[in-house]
């Protein structure tokens, strides 16, 4: 017991037909072939015990799965931007307190401020032993 | 039994590798034959049906296209 669609690739595209096939295997055999025009032919053939209203049902079901599919792509690519917006910002929520501070400016330097004490006036660095005996 | 399998549907990865998950039960050889990958299925083991072989074969090569390409 088999039975053959042809399925227009304009209509339903490669993927469509790929992830409606993927859903059957396990319920029927499914074997594709490519046909002109653009088309696919999708060969679905009984499982052994499975009755001739039972392989209906199942040729049924899986047209109305190549509709699914087919939706379920359109809203795929319709949504796509907000997908990645929103798993950006919940990753980069999650990012652990100690990376987040890394991410905040330091408070800028002030040209006066010398932590390290290296910022010595020339005279003061060179001046003659006397000069500097005269000072203290 | 003689199956022709499209290039262009039907991954030559996936199909070998259906072909090396079948090898125990039934003797496959596959070949790339122009836009066809020519897949011979013979002499297979004890009780087992060649029909039910080719069948489930096809899915096997079927779903490892599907899955590698994600």
């Amino acid at each position: 017991m088999q039975k053959e669609l042809l399925v227009s690739k304009k209509i339903y595209p490669l993927e469509v037909i790929y992830a409606a096939a993927y859903v059957y295997v396990d319920r029927c055999y499914v074997f594709l072939d490519s046909r002109p025009e653009d088309r696919i032919a999708v060969r679905l053939k009984a499982q052994e015990g499975c009755g001739p209203k039972e392989f209906q049902r199942i040729v049924g079901s899986f047209e109305n799965e190549l509709i699914n599919q087919g939706l379920r792509l359109k809203i795929g690519k319709r949504t796509e931007k907000t997908r990645d917006a929103i798993i950006h910002r919940a990753l980069f929520s999650a990012m652990p307190e100690s990376l987040n501070l890394n991410l905040v400016d330091e408070q800028p330097a002030d040209y006066l401020d010398d932590p390290l004490g290296i910022a010595v006036p020339w005279e003061e660095k060179f001046a003659k032993k006397e000069d500097k005996d005269i000072k203290e | 039994m003689k199956l022709l399998l499209d290039k262009g549907l039907y991954r030559a990865a996936a199909v070998k590798a259906a072909a090396a998950a079948f090898a125990e039960l039934a003797e496959i050889k596959v070949v790339a034959k122009g836009e066809k990958i020519v897949v011979t299925i013979d002499r297979p083991a004890q009780d087992v049906d060649l029909q039910m072989v080719a069948d489930e074969f096809l899915n096997h090569a079927l779903a490892a296209t599907v899955a590698a390409r994600g």
